[in-house]
């Protein structure tokens, strides 16, 4: 790192330049970190209108709620969730072996959690290919007999949705991974500079967060 | 600036392998607890045992995993707000579904009078007081009402003070269902409301309780009204909580199109005469295509409507067939209680087309 804050600044071992705005290295990361963290807000908001729905229409038909949860395929929901906290841990290890200038971890730590994630939504093709043949679909698809409590069709709106919108960030989470995984062996990060690698686990831990939420509320209705 | 480089290293904590492991090894314990809990039924509290072991989870994974617990007090704040605005959010939301009160159920009194015992009945609205009554009001009332209770009928622009406009929510004489039949049964003087006595007592209350829907805040019976209505005396005792109709199923009643009347019968006589054509436009919906009437068709799910079938008047020797004179008075003057549509605007030969053809039809049989 250079003294001299007048000039851009490349960060030893990589090919990051400090662009010359910023204070220090550090600075530009904190301001990268304090973006991340609000888009992350936003992100809870967007999934917070489906989770308000969610909670109206529970409170106003809970026997629906808890007759069409039945469908749910409880082991394939369980297997997910322990699948993508795997994958959080290894995102998280993922970042402190950057940290700690072990390249060669980090990269296979990113590896790893692609492969969690490809198996999350695996699973989720399964679960989805099920409901699909059995007519387990949103409001003015639904066409499945089994449910006798009013309006089953509004849980499997809730459960696409949701489940959907989290797939979707599931397969972005992804490609951000592989860009980052790609970097990484290139030899882009070190320990002075990993900004990408941490702006990527918190992502990725959102999407974690946000089906620690959806597994009990739409699979463990009691 | 050397102490502040220093400083920026020590700003990126790094953490033990192993804490990451331990959290992990904490977070597949709750996911395992929260699953076993599910499987016990523990009413109300299986959702908040399931939400806290979520919150505690989530918690891990920010604070370690994201290491939000080392990370600077603006980033902080920032993140957890939006837990804050979240539960604003849908708490606020959700009140509605725990302070939403239902209407209050109105006790109905039983008296040793058996024309008070009908009325303290027919002033309770059911589903089918308020269906037979929008099939009274689009006979009786949408003229000057009109067709959807605005006051806005064909016959409103000539009248001064203007007809009720039932979505205001005001009355002249109380909208309590025995005020509103009170009115009805006297008329309103001063206006062109005039007496509907003629209709019976059943239908006079289905056309206050059909009136009584386009607005929702129109008041119950109180002691009072039914003290003016004399319904008060000889009470025997309470025999039944009945609920008022809630709106919702009211307004569905209102949004029900108009009945649609299916013309009997196949064949018209000379269908390319004037008569016909008048028949065709002016009758046929009703009578029929020979003149034997029409059907109301009774969709599944729906509540019975008044004169569900026409009487024929093919069979009939009249008067009418052979005066034309008293035909074009029998279909000019409204019959007393039914829905004979006004036809006053024929000119003097479509008169007497309409009259031969009629005549026709009825040699027909």
């Amino acid at each position: 790192m250079s003294d001299d804050h007048n000039h851009s600044s490349v960060i030893p071992g990589t090919h990051h330049v400090v662009p010359h705005h910023f204070a220090s290295a550090y600075a530009e990361f904190d301001a990268s970190k304090f973006g991340m963290w609000l888009f992350l807000v936003t992100e809870i908001l967007l999934f917070g209108g489906l989770f308000c729905a969610y909670a109206i229409f529970r409170g106003k038909f809970p026997e629906t709620f808890h007759e069409a949860h039945l469908e749910l395929n409880k082991t394939l929901g369980a297997v997910n969730t322990v699948v993508l906290l795997f994958s959080s841990l290894t995102m998280a290890l993922a970042v402190n072996y950057a940290q700690r200038n072990e390249r060669k971890k980090s990269f296979w730590m990113l590896v790893v959690t692609l492969l969690c994630a490809l198996t999350f939504l695996c699973v989720k093709y399964v679960e989805y290919s099920h409901k699909f043949h059995e007519g387990l679909l949103t409001a003015g698809f639904y066409h499945f007999k089994g449910i006798e409590a009013p309006n089953p069709g509004l849980f499997f709106s809730l459960y696409f949705m949701m489940t959907g919108l989290h797939g979707i960030h599931v397969l972005i989470g992804m490609s951000i991974i592989t860009w980052v995984l790609l970097r990484t062996r290139k030899g882009d990060f070190n320990s002075k500079y990993f900004t990408p690698v941490e702006l990527t686990g918190l992502y990725w831990h959102l999407v974690d967060l946000i089906w620690i939420f959806l597994f009990p509320l739409l699979y463990l209705i009691g | 600036m050397s102490d502040k480089h220093n400083k920026d290293h020590e700003e990126h904590h790094i953490l033990p392998v192993s804490l990451y492991v331990k959290v992990f090894i904490g977070l597949i314990i709750l996911t395992g607890l929260t699953v076993l809990t599910s499987m016990f039924d523990f009413g109300i509290m299986n959702i908040v045992i399931a939400m806290l072991i979520a919150l505690i989870k989530s918690c891990l994974v920010v604070f370690f995993f994201m290491q939000l617990k080392f990370d600077e007090i603006g980033n902080k704040v920032t993140f957890l707000s939006a837990f804050v605005f979240l539960s604003v959010f849908i708490l606020l939301t959700s009140s509605d579904l725990f302070f939403r009160k239902n209407p209050e159920p109105v006790k109905v009194t039983e008296s040793a009078n058996q024309g008070e015992t009908d009325q303290n009945i027919l002033r309770m609205a059911t589903p089918a007081l308020v269906a037979k009554g929008k099939a009274i009001f689009q006979v009786q009332c949408v003229s000057c009402h009109g067709v959807d209770g605005y006051g806005d009928g064909p016959a409103a622009a000539a009248l001064n003070p203007k007809p009720r406009n039932y979505h205001t929510g005001v009355w002249r004489f109380g909208g309590s269902p025995t005020r509103i039949f009170h009115t009805i049964t006297e008329g309103s003087p001063g206006t062109g409301m005039a007496s509907y006595s003629n209709l019976s007592v059943e239908d006079r209350y289905a056309l206050a309780h059909y009136v009584r829907t386009f607005n929702e805040h129109n008041p119950p019976d109180t002691a009072a009204d039914l003290e003016a209505a004399g319904l008060t005396g000889n009470k025997k005792a309470v025999v039944a909580e009945v609920k008022p109709i809630p709106i919702e199923m009211a307004m569905e009643k209102i949004e029900t199109p108009d009945q649609v009347m299916i013309p009997m019968g196949e064949s018209a006589m000379h269908p390319d005469s004037q008569g016909a054509k008048i028949y065709r436009q002016k009758c046929v919906t009703c009578h029929g295509m020979n003149g034997i009437g029409a059907q109301v068709p009774m969709n599944e799910g729906q509540f019975p409507r008044v004169a569900p079938i026409t009487k024929s008047w093919t069979g009939l020797q009249a008067d009418w067939v052979d005066s034309q004179g008293a035909f074009i008075s029998l279909v000019s003057n409204h019959f007393p209680g039914t829905s004979l549509a006004s036809v006053a605007d024929l000119t003097k030969d479509e008169w007497s087309q309409i009259y031969s053809y009629a005549k026709e039809l009825t040699q027909a049989h």
